[in-house]
């Protein structure tokens, strides 16, 4: 599990994130993947964003709701472990005492557990493997399965 | 307990990638390397041109900027503008826009096959890591230069923004596919319109004069469709497939406009709804795998719109069910529809687009649009909704 007094950033600029109406839509620009958080796992992104480590958001939302529990705390931890994993979110060394202030000055009303959304239906857009075959002039080149879904366009 | 869940907003099973994505390493590049091969580009854009005969001028209006097109000969010229044809401008009807007078954008197209003159080596040949995920090369100062190279059919498309010049050199115009046919120069034009303050957006858009409903979500979810049905009824047409966005909504701009950038509408393979446009399609002699696309302006002129200010924006899905329906939606789903299918068709992509596109949902109501069998009813329904909106 990770630390949960380690406090993180977006990973920028491969990462954008935009909150809206309590829910927010991210985009890794680098890996073709675009994302999107529910109520509370919106909540607990703007608190990353506003530099909030684990243990703080978990104290936050513990004050929030009386039947926050073991497994409400669990699944909080779950979702720090999957925005690292995506990497959405980089260890940052120390606040980032320019960060924006949270979008939402309150979780939702009721606990629901975070929910990180992902979507992969636009990786066919890039080339995710490097680009390495060129000609002697410089000019790439795509290999033929690539050339055949063009044609889909 | 936290999930990672894979699916998608409109009940369509999407591929997760498992493969581990590493980062390619950076690089720097001096830009003043880019601006001499600019230069070298220009002079060899020259010697096409004198190796068959002189350059052809086209002009167009996009979305108010004067854009001239400069041909090293007529080889390229009906592969790419018959897209943007309903924007040619001529001196008659602009006379500011002569031959003597500096356009916005130029942009200097030849070929290698019909010129003999191909573009000089690459400067960035021997680095492995030049190419980004579209082909752009990557290192240079992009605020002043952006180069990328298609590798579908072998063109390089060039811009110098502070010299608001760009090149786009094709080896072999035959090799120049159907979709450039249908929506020419985009790279180049997302590029340089970007400066201006206009989004090259992936969006549909039709109204009334009074605001129109922009039609936002990835190909196949039903906004081409829904575009083209409206072409029936009263409704006017911007754009089924790509259109220009003004705003510049975060700096408190007056309202989002969209505007009209190509007037060519792709039927799908399997599109049943449309039958009566295929025999208007303009490649009728087309490959197997080509679609078929109708040059609007020819058939339906009086439906087009050059802009209409953006009241609505409606994410459709089809139902398969008879009636249309239109309801209030997040402006988060709206996002998710506009976003990624915008910022990934093209290299450039960035966070203030991204920024501009969620301000745009933020401003404007947002609505999901159950797309019914009965064609008749799309717009019809959307008439009605923007009547509201707009009164």
């Amino acid at each position: 599990m990770a630390n949960a007094s380690r406090i993180f950033r977006v990973n920028a600029p491969d990462v954008v994130s935009e909150t809206i109406d309590g829910e927010t839509v991210i985009i890794h620009l680098f890996k073709g993947l675009y994302y999107n958080l529910n109520p509370l796992g919106s909540y607990v992104w703007t608190q990353v964003e506003a530099g909030a480590t684990q243990a703080e958001v978990r104290e936050r939302l513990a004050q929030q709701y009386a039947n926050f529990g073991e497994a409400e705390a669990t699944s909080v931890a779950q979702l720090f472990e999957k925005i690292v994993a995506e990497e959405l979110v980089v260890e940052a060394e120390c606040a980032d005492a320019g960060a924006e202030p949270p979008a939402i000055a309150t979780p939702p009303e009721t606990f629901e557990a975070p929910v990180l959304y992902k979507y992969a239906d636009m990786q066919d857009m890039l080339a995710l493997d490097p680009i390495h075959d060129v000609d002697e002039a410089g000019w790439p080149s795509l290999p033929p399965e690539a050339v055949e879904a063009s044609k889909t366009f | 307990m936290a999930r990672d869940v894979c699916s998608n907003i409109f009940g369509v099973d999407v591929m997760v990638s498992t493969t581990p994505i590493e980062p390619l390493p950076e690089v720097r590049r001096e830009v003043t390397e880019a601006l001499r091969y600019g230069e070298a580009l220009e002079r060899t854009f020259e010697r096409a041109a004198n190796a068959v005969g002189g350059v052809e001028v086209r002009d167009f209006a996009i979305a108010g900027c004067a854009i001239r097109l400069r041909f090293a000969g007529s080889a390229a010229i009906a592969k790419m503008t018959p897209g943007i044809a309903h924007l040619a401008i001529t001196a008659a009807e602009a006379p500011s826009l002569t031959p003597d007078l500096t356009p916005d954008l130029t942009i200097d197209i030849w070929d290698g096959a019909s010129t003999g003159v191909e573009v000089p080596p690459a400067p960035w040949r021997d680095d492995p890591n030049a190419y980004g995920a579209h082909g752009e090369v990557r290192g240079y100062d992009e605020t002043r230069v952006s180069i990328a190279f298609n590798m579908f059919f072998d063109a390089l498309s060039f811009l110098d923004r502070d010299r608001d010049y760009a090149a786009f050199y094709v080896r072999d115009v035959a090799a120049i596919p159907f979709w450039e046919t249908a929506a020419p120069l985009r790279v180049l034009l997302h590029w340089w319109l970007s400066g201006r303050g206009l989004h090259f957006t992936h969006a549909a858009m039709v109204g009334i004069e009074a605001g129109g409903a922009l039609l936002v979500g990835k190909g196949g979810s039903g906004k081409s469709t829904t575009a083209l049905a409206c072409l029936d009824s009263d409704l006017r047409y911007v754009s089924d497939d790509y259109c220009l966005l003004s705003g510049c909504l975060l700096s408190g701009a007056p309202e989002p406009r969209a505007y009209s950038l190509y007037s060519s509408a792709k039927i799908r393979p399997g599109n049943t709804h449309l039958p009566h446009l295929l025999p208007l399609a303009y490649n009728q002699e087309r490959e197997p795998d080509e679609k078929p696309f109708v040059l609007l302006h020819e058939h339906f002129p009086e439906k087009l719109a050059p802009s209409l200010p953006v009241k609505a924006i409606l994410v459709p899905h089809v139902t398969g069910q008879p009636d249309t329906q239109i309801a209030p939606t997040k402006a988060t789903a709206a996002l998710l529809a506009l976003a990624p299918s915008t910022i990934f068709q093209l290299p450039g992509g960035d966070t203030a687009q991204f920024q501009e596109m969620a301000a745009l949902v933020r401003a404007v109501p947002c609505y999901s649009i159950a797309l019914g069998t009965d064609l008749a009813q799309i717009p019809r329904a959307i008439a009605t909704l923007l009547e509201q909106v707009v009164s």
